[in-house]
């Protein structure tokens, strides 16, 4: 068991690293970016202070070397089992411990990938001094906003943020509809059990085609042209909306499509045996089982999307980010009309907070039927969770289904 | 050949057993009241409208006229709620397709739907949508590759290299922050109802706010002025993004753990943080690291789109070039194209990562 | 040992999970617990260390009198009182020896646990119970790759590591098949007579009850209604017990090799013994 080599190969490496990285930053690239510069020089740091790290150890290791090889005859003997010879007492026994090579060096260039990227991004932690003060001033001024008597002016702020963050909701729902009409039937295409081969590989090529562009290339580059930008009325909404359509398409398609390679194969048989054809098997076997699941997929999208729906605002593609972003929103006024985004601020969390609520009790209520909520009793404090009367230890399954868990 | 039963066989069970089970008949009562709900939306709609085209009724003694859209969308609800009585869909069923036409109704046009769609060929054929479009699928690579950002000495490369450390160092730390604040949030490992439940709502509250709204937040906080606001705000921007999804996320996967590893903690003496370490942390490993992997996807797409407010990295070139479209299309183009690539590449790699460790 | 006097359990919906308990184990004692489900067995397993609090009476262990509210005296009564599982309740994706330091908790300090660096002397005690349920050699395998007894014997391991006066059992063999129970439910009588250790441990299997148990406790409702040596335990009073007349199912372990359907009507509980042996056999020979 030697992992001398080891320690050899990852020195070598991390004094390779190290020294590769030095050389880079007087590479001609360093001399005209300086992201690059700093993040080399990080990664020089990263990289050599684990090569120290591995000295020292590999200078250890090289000092008990004489103990080991004691140990190894020691043990290779008594494996032997020859009479008379020594044999192995209730250590020897045990298992050596594995070392978890690839897992220690992954975690190692976690680290120094972190310190390099962190000196790459060149942040100025001296910003973290000022920044107390100022957060506390702006949120009071916000807060002074939301909690007074609206006045003339703060009641059109008011009126402006509500409607913004409508239009928001109202760009997510139709962008959810649209990726909801589409991805049924493609969802259905890419699930293997229920598409052959010739059909299933294109159509997982297309989603993950669709699920590798990010939403603003969707916006910027088809639909601000076709629809418009801007208010609502000049068509900034729309926009917005069949980004978020089409984005969605992707995720919505795999996720149903997933739902339905876990349906229970049973009734598919039966429906099969009894000489049903392809649509009817989907239709009387697939849809009742899946159907929830993929209600509950479609709403979980339609909170994402009015999340996401804030950045295409900030592009021009109307909404919430329309209102608040520079330069004709409110951080683009000087100075900052503080009680105004503090309004909308306020807005935007209870309507989104309150759409997730309805949306997460549609979902709960579609999956798990008419109860009601269970009761989440279990766990935390203890005495309150063992409320079953039958004392039967196995816990309730799972709780609810985390139906829509995105990937 | 078929498995239904002959006829002859229907009719000769029916006659032994009178008594066939009717399929249930939803509530009248109910149905009334969503005919009801119809009729409100329908006077909302008529009292919002923009739109005043009208169609008429003539019925010869007098002339019916109702406003177009309003009237066409009642219709459409009542059609519903007919379709669902005729399927005998229990209230609560109908009343969710209700609720689904009422308000696809009110957002389509709330964002002016009809108009756009009818509007789309006119754009295609003048103006300068084709100009635009063309320009987009003719990317200046020249550009992306060797020029600078304006104005400066950084080229253009060395903003994607910002992007990519912006987003690695926020996922880093907001995935972490993200893990404690789950367990927190937890009531299988939090230490009491109170805590969990404060963290919960914070939670709520941090991931209401869209990235671009901490983006803005943060630049001030910081104290820049001016566009360029410098890596931090972007960082702290994407740090609460991701602290919001991990700990939603996660928080899901740990009251979903088993819990008897956590009782046979609590039972053998462990305190709270101790069982948290031991019993929730490895149980609920798999699904950090791959959440980890999804949130890093998801920086690089969102730090792209957060310079649009006017933090470092590509967005920033981005904002930049869209504000100086009129100069042409193709480097918004290769900025595009490019970004499409980089996300391809690091879907590749997270789902490589992924393998490996799962 | 462990003394009830007059314990009450009442749940927060009201079901009275123990009425008015009166008990006393005393040192090195295996006592059985058997009875129907719902009668209170696994309640009373969990109030002895307080994952159940009990709301009325006294309850002693030891020297030290159960108190659920306080949660540091509590907390060092369950390091003297393990606890083992019907579903073994190890921690799947972690290695056996990190299952078993899990029973050295109240002895470790935080921080150590935190990064998961164990003294040298807990990893001792660790590796020493291993070796007393015999499966040190796989102490670095993952929890969840073992089978079904050797997680059982983990289980029992990571109880030893607390160095326990008391063992409490709920079903520990419930999840087992028939050979296999017994080898566990051996292995745990046989440790709990080397150390002296106190076992308390719920049943469904009447048979197991009788051979490995010095004492029977059968409860109905929440009450105690036998309590006496094994001899004594007749199929007259475990009928009392069951307020039914023995059936197959009574002794048959739930996972047993045969279906009751295969046996001719009117069986008796030794019919039902010769086959569940049979097909054990059968099962060891495969």
């Amino acid at each position: 068991m030697s992992y001398g080599y080891k320690i050899v190969v990852g020195l070598t490496g991390a004094v390779l690293v190290a020294a590769a990285a030095v050389l880079l930053t007087g590479a001609p690239a360093s001399s005209t970016s300086d992201v690059f510069y700093r993040s080399m020089w990080g990664l020089a740091a990263g990289a050599g202070v684990v090569a120290l790290g591995l000295a020292v150890y590999g200078l250890a290791y090289a000092a008990t070397g004489k103990q080991r090889a004691q140990e190894a005859v020691r043990q290779s003997a008594g494996s032997t089992q020859r009479p008379g010879q020594y044999t192995p007492d209730r250590l020897d026994m045990r298992p050596v411990k594995p070392v978890k090579f690839w897992y220690n060096l992954a975690l190692i260039s976690v680290a120094v990938i972190f310190v390099s990227s962190a000196a790459g991004t060149g942040m100025e932690l001296r910003a973290f001094l000022d920044m107390p003060a100022r957060m506390w001033e702006f949120s009071t001024a916000m807060a002074s906003g939301v909690f007074q008597v609206p006045d003339e002016e703060l009641q059109s702020a008011w009126g402006s943020a509500f409607d913004a963050m409508l239009e928001s909701v109202a760009i997510a729902w139709i962008g959810t509809l649209v990726g909801a009409v589409f991805s049924l039937p493609c969802g259905i295409l890419a699930a293997r059990n229920m598409s052959t081969l010739s059909v299933y590989i294109p159509m997982r090529f297309i989603l993950s085609i669709i699920r590798a562009v990010p939403e603003i290339v969707f916006a910027v580059a088809i639909f601000i042209p076709l629809l418009g930008v801007g208010a609502a009325e000049r068509g900034g909404a729309m926009a917005g909306a069949f980004a978020l359509g089409i984005s969605s398409i992707g995720t919505l398609s795999k996720l149903i499509s997933e739902a339905i390679e876990g349906v229970d194969p049973g009734p598919l048989e039966a429906s099969r045996a009894s000489g049903a054809t392809h649509a009817q098997m989907i239709r009387w076997a697939v849809l009742p089982q899946v159907l929830p699941e993929v209600l509950a997929i479609w709403l979980y999208r339609f909170e994402v999307n009015i999340r996401a729906s804030a950045i295409l605002g900030a592009l021009g593609a109307g909404g919430i980010g329309r209102l608040i972003s520079p330069p004709n929103g409110l951080f683009g006024q000087r100075p900052y009309p503080w009680e105004e985004i503090g309004i909308t601020l306020f807005v935007i969390i209870v309507i989104t907070m309150a759409v997730d609520q309805i949306s997460a009790f549609v979902r709960h209520r579609v999956i798990h039927g008419k109860r009601v909520r269970q009761k989440k009793s279990r766990g935390g404090g203890g005495p309150a969770r063992r409320g079953d009367p039958a004392g039967d230890p196995a816990p309730d399954e799972g709780g609810p289904k985390a139906a829509a868990v995105p990937v | 050949m078929t498995a239904v039963a002959e006829p002859t066989t229907t009719t000769s069970s029916s006659t032994t057993t009178p008594q066939r089970p009717q399929p249930p008949k939803p509530p009248l009562r109910a149905y009334l009241g969503l005919v009801l709900i119809a009729v409100a939306a329908f006077a909302f709609f008529w009292w919002t409208r923009e739109d005043t085209s009208v169609l008429f009724l003539p019925l010869g003694f007098t002339t019916l006229w109702a406003p177009q859209w309003p009237l066409i969308g009642f219709l459409v609800m009542l059609a519903v709620l007919g379709f669902c009585w005729f399927t005998r869909t229990g209230p609560m069923g109908a009343l969710g397709a209700l609720s689904v036409v009422i308000v696809t109704y009110w957002a389509g046009s709330n964002i002016y739907f009809l108009d756009r769609i009818v509007d789309v060929p006119g754009r295609l054929t003048g103006g300068n949508t084709r100009d635009q479009l063309i320009g987009y699928f003719n990317p200046d690579w020249q550009y992306l590759l060797f020029s600078n950002v304006a104005g400066t000495s950084r080229p253009i490369w060395g903003e994607w290299l910002i992007t990519l450390c912006m987003a690695v160092v926020a996922t880093i730390v907001g995935c972490f922050i993200g893990l404690l604040l789950a367990m927190a949030a937890s009531p299988v490992s939090s230490p009491n109802k109170a805590t969990s439940q404060t963290i919960k709502a914070a939670n709520s509250v941090i991931r209401s706010i869209p990235d671009v709204a901490w983006a803005l937040l943060f630049a001030v906080f910081i104290g820049s002025t001016a566009y360029g606001y410098g890596a931090l705000a972007a960082v702290l921007a994407l740090i609460m993004f991701n602290i919001g999804i991990v700990a939603k996320l996660l928080g899901e996967s740990i009251d979903a753990i088993p819990l008897g590893p956590i009782e046979a903690a609590d039972a053998s003496g462990a305190n709270l943080l101790q069982r948290d370490r031991v019993a929730v942390l490895p149980a609920v490993m798999p699904s950090f690291i791959s959440y980890s992997l999804y949130v890093f996807e998801l920086n690089i797409r969102a730090s792209a789109a957060l310079g649009v407010v006017g933090v470092a990295g590509i967005g920033g070139e981005l904002s930049r070039q869209i504000n100086r479209m009129s100069q042409g299309y193709e480097n918004v183009g290769a900025i595009l194209w490019a970004l499409v690539l980089v996300v391809l590449l690091v879907d590749l790699l997270s789902l490589w990562i992924r393998r490996k460790l799962l | 040992m462990i003394k009830f006097e007059n314990v009450d359990v009442v749940y927060p919906n009201g079901f009275k999970g123990l009425d008015d308990v009166n008990l006393n184990i005393s040192q090195g004692e295996f006592v059985a617990i058997i009875g129907l489900s719902g009668a209170g067995k696994s309640t009373l397993i969990r109030a002895v260390n307080g994952l159940v609090p009990y709301t009325a009476g006294v309850l002693t262990v030891g020297e030290t009198v159960v108190d659920p509210k306080n949660k540091s005296k509590l907390r060092k009564l369950r390091s003297k009182v393990g606890m083992i599982f019907q579903q073994f309740n190890n921690v799947g994706r972690i290695s056996v020896l990190n299952n078993v330091l899990i029973g050295r908790s109240a002895v470790t300090p935080t921080w150590r646990s935190l990064i998961g660096w164990y003294s040298e002397a807990d990893k001792e005690v660790a590796f020493q119970s291993l070796e007393r349920v015999g499966i040190v050699e796989k102490a670095y395998d993952r929890a969840s790759s073992l089978s079904g007894g050797q997680q059982q014997r983990v289980a029992i391991a990571r109880v030893l590591a607390q160095d326990p006066e008391v063992i409490l059992a709920d079903e520990p063999v419930a999840s087992l098949d028939p050979p296999t129970a017994r080898k566990v439910l051996g292995d745990l009588r046989r440790i709990q007579q080397d150390l002296g250790i106190t076992c308390i441990v719920n049943m469904h299997h009447l048979d197991l009850a009788r051979d490995y148990a010095d004492r029977i406790i059968g409860m109905r409702a929440g009450q105690v209604v036998f309590d006496g040596r094994t001899e004594e335990a007749t199929d007259a009073v475990i009928e009392d017990v069951y307020q039914r007349s023995l059936t197959a199912e009574d002794v048959a372990s739930l996972d047993a090799p045969i279906s009751l359907d295969d046996l001719p009507e009117g069986a008796t509980v030794e019919d039902l013994e010769e086959a569940v042996a049979a097909a054990g056999d059968a099962d060891g020979k495969r």
